[in-house]
């Protein structure tokens, strides 16, 4: 179980709590949920890394407590 | 799949959620922030089931309308600016695991995992000490693991060999009742194995096998292979290829498993030498088609094989012949029948004619020994005998007779001996009957032949017989002749003699033959001979005529019947001194010009003697009456007397000898002009011209050509200058210098150039 922060770079900050086997697609929803964002306009990044949404979080290497 | 639909669906819901929600938040723009603010909150926190509630409420009416689209940041923004939100410590809105397993369930998502508690309690406030993983521990559960499974191994095997009994456990040395009953149980049971044995073999047999299993496990006793089996094998080489006292191994020639000839020996090695050779003819590249190439190649007894066309495509059609031979009882074979069959061959070869025609030759243009035997008379041989004989006598006193040993000047040199001969003859006796004189000389012919036979070589002497014989028949001939006329010139002198002495005055003017002479009619027409008719006078000229005839015919009696003659001219010239001398010696000599016709020379001069052109005493009155008158000129021509004046004329004219001097026929000099200038050169001919034409036209060459001049003779005296044998500048003699001022044998280089020249070079 993973929490993730993310943050918008405009005062939305989201932690979101989810498993390490969630995918970025669900884990944007998840935030979308959270944030009232949709979640296909959300673009998560670490570092201009974008993540893609099939790919799971824990092969991103996205363990306990990151900030994405 | 029914996942996916349901994501799907659930998204689609979602999707519409969203949009009632924006639709909501637009309807409240004004509102926006604070029922945002709120509304956040409450979605945060409750949005769910807020939207749940509210897309059953609205669910139809949203449905229809469009979707809005804003901009995320624009919202965020806002938001972000506008409210504080109530949020966690952290400053971040999150939602708590009950709120967010329920948007996964939602979702479709799993819930979230049993470590949320860790995870809530790892946050970053309060860092929590994660598990270490123990490598240590890790390992010792796997050496447990192996010890363990190992343990286990070792019991099974344990068992298993816990059945075999060890020597040690062996307990016969301590029961003999035991061993033998052991042994009894063995026996047995091979016997037992036995029977066994026996009842298989009993079903093979039913079953027809037995004769394989024998051979399999049988041992079959082989026969002995003998000599005796090699009789009628076949062997794959020339019998001659095997020499005596060698010893080949033959091995069994490869074939096809499923061939079906016999068997055939063959040696490796001799195969290889075949092939070999093979190889090398080929390599020769002999030329395949021999065009003139007899038909003896390959015959078979007597007969030829003639060849056929294209015969070297035979072996390659018809497969290789290959020369065989077979081996007889025991493995014998000899050439015996080869040999035979070969000297039969060469038997019928040999009686067989050859077509060929005897070798053409130039017939040879002489006789040979043989055929000349042919010519030889059988009187050769007794004459042969005869002067072998008179050969053999007389040869040793012959050396002093004559060096004439020579068959071919035999004759001529008989000749001259027998002129000689004759001339003796003569001398000694006039009247001698000829055949004595015949014999004599005949006789002396052939003494003289004797005389002259040295080496009895038959050839020679048939060679020479035949000439004799010719000689001896000519000679025959000329002395009869001689004898006639001698006799006859003898006998007529003297009937002549007696004529004249008896009839002076026989007045018969004319005789019965009136000889017409050219000459005689030229003499006549001249005009002056009044003795012409007279007869006394013409047969006595006519006699004379006669006897100078005769006696001119013989030029070996030249010079007596010149004395001859001279008697009856004396003669008759004392008996017509009546008559005018002149007349009678021109009509002598008149009358005497027909004898020049048919001798020579020597008549000539008589006449010329009569004449009186030649100075002789006989000589009364030289001169010819017929030169009198001028002669009539035949090549008359009429000169011009004008033709000599002028210039022209006279220059072409040579007044000089026009024939070379006779007495200076083998001066023949040898003439070289050498010119030479002030100096004493000679001058080459190119120079010389120079000269020449220098003083012909009074100046000579300009400054240039002189200074050229003078050049090019300065460097020829240079050049003669120069010495052979050194350089230019004269270093081996310096070297030589030094050498000797130095007194030693070498020469130290060193220095510069300068150090070496030749004033330097001092001791």
């Amino acid at each position: 179980m993973i929490e993730v922060i993310c943050n918008d770079r405009l005062g939305k900050k989201v932690r979101v709590k989810c498993n390490s086997e969630d995918t970025i697609g669900d884990l944007k929803k998840l935030i979308a949920a959270q944030t009232g964002t949709r979640y296909d306009k959300i673009v998560l990044k670490k570092w201009y890394t974008i993540f893609k949404d099939h790919v799971s979080l824990g092969d991103y290497g996205v363990s306990l407590r990151e900030s994405l | 799949m029914g996942s996916s639909k349901k994501h799907k669906e659930k998204s689609r819901e979602e999707t519409e959620d969203r949009r009632r929600e924006h639709k909501k938040h637009r309807h409240k723009e004004r509102d926006r922030d604070t029922s945002d603010r709120d509304k956040d909150k409450r979605k945060r926190s409750r949005s769910r089931e807020r939207s749940r509630r509210d897309s059953r409420s609205k669910g139809e009416k949203s449905s229809g309308e469009p979707r809005v689209k804003r901009e995320k940041v624009d919202l965020g923004y806002q938001e972000s600016k506008t409210e504080t939100q109530p949020q966690s410590a952290s400053g971040d809105a999150s939602l708590s695991i009950e709120e967010t397993n329920k948007l996964r369930a939602k979702l479709g998502l799993k819930p979230l995992d049993l470590n949320e508690n860790k995870k809530e309690l790892g946050t970053k406030e309060d860092p929590m000490v994660a598990e270490t993983i123990n490598p240590i521990v890790i390992q010792q559960q796997k050496e447990m693991r192996e010890k363990l499974a190992a343990l286990k191994e070792k019991r099974l095997l344990n068992k298993k060999l816990g059945k075999v009994k060890t020597l040690a456990e062996e307990d016969w040395l301590d029961d003999t009742a035991a061993w033998v009953e052991r042994s009894r149980k063995l026996a047995k049971e091979k016997e037992l194995a036995e029977k066994r044995a026996k009842l298989l073999e009993e079903m093979d047999q039913e079953f027809g096998v037995s004769n394989l299993v024998e051979e399999e496990f049988g041992q079959s006793k082989q026969e002995a292979y003998t000599s005796r089996d090699l009789k009628g094998l076949k062997v794959q080489h020339k019998l001659e290829s095997f020499s005596e006292g060698q010893s080949v191994i033959l091995t069994l020639e490869d074939k096809g498993v499923l061939e079906e000839k016999e068997d055939v020996l063959v040696n490796v090695g001799l195969i290889d030498k075949e092939k070999a050779e093979k190889n090398v003819e080929l390599k020769k590249k002999k030329p395949d088609y021999k065009p003139y190439q007899e038909e003896e190649s390959v015959e078979d007894m007597a007969t030829f094989k003639s060849h056929t066309v294209l015969s070297k495509y035979d072996e390659e059609i018809e497969g290789e012949k290959k020369q065989s031979f077979r081996l007889s009882t025991g493995g014998f074979a000899d050439g015996e029948r080869e040999r035979e069959l070969q000297s039969v061959r060469e038997a019928l070869r040999n009686q067989a004619q050859s077509l060929q025609m005897p070798v053409l030759t130039i017939a040879s243009e002489y006789y040979t020994p043989q055929e000349i035997v042919g010519f030889n008379k059988t009187k050769r041989r007794v004459r042969k005998i005869r002067k072998k004989e008179k050969s053999a006598v007389d040869l040793l006193p012959d050396d002093t007779r004559s060096t004439d040993f020579g068959s071919r000047t035999r004759g001529r040199g008989r000749k001259n001996e027998d002129d000689v001969v004759e001339v003796k003859e003569e001398t000694r006796c006039t009247l001698e009957t000829p055949q004595e004189s015949d014999d004599i000389r005949m006789a002396e012919m052939e003494m003289s032949d004797d005389e002259n036979f040295l080496a009895p070589e038959l050839v020679t002497i048939e060679e020479d017989e035949a000439e004799q014989e010719l000689q001896k028949q000519l000679e025959k001939q000329r002395k009869l002749k001689q004898k006639q006329l001698l006799k006859d010139s003898g006998e007529k002198v003297v009937e002549k003699i007696r004529d004249i002495i008896k009839s002076d005055d026989d007045n018969d003017p004319e005789k019965k033959n009136i000889v017409f002479n050219a000459t005689s009619e030229f003499c006549r027409t001249l005009g002056d001979i009044p003795t012409y008719g007279l007869s006394g006078n013409r047969e006595d000229q006519e006699d004379i005529m006669d006897f100078d005839q005769e006696e001119e015919k013989d030029d070996v009696a030249g010079s007596d019947s010149e004395i001859d003659e001279n008697i009856g001219w004396s003669s008759v010239n004392l008996d017509e001194e009546q008559k005018p001398s002149e007349f009678t010696t021109a009509s002598a000599t008149i009358l005497d010009e027909e004898p020049i016709v048919n001798s020579g020379l020597a008549a000539a001069l008589k006449l010329c003697t009569n004449k009186g052109l030649l100075d002789t005493q006989m000589q009364k009155v030289a001169r010819v009456r017929a030169t009198k008158g001028s002669l009539p000129n035949d090549n008359y021509c009429i000169e011009d007397k004008m033709g000599f004046d002028d210039k022209y004329s006279r220059r072409e004219e040579y007044r000089g000898f026009t024939q070379d001097f006779k007495d200076k026929d083998g001066y023949k000099p040898e003439i070289k002009i050498e010119y030479v200038d002030e100096s004493g050169r000679k001058l080459t001919p190119k120079e010389a011209f120079r000269q020449l034409s220098h003083r012909f036209h009074g100046k000579g060459s300009g400054k240039m050509k002189t200074e050229r001049r003078m050049k090019k003779l300065e460097e020829e005296a240079l050049l003669k200058k120069m010495s052979s044998s050194d350089t230019p500048l004269g270093t081996v003699a310096l070297l030589q210098e030094k050498q000797k001022s130095q007194k030693t044998p070498y020469i130290v280089l060193s220095g510069s150039g300068k150090s070496m020249n030749v004033n330097n070079i001092t001791k």
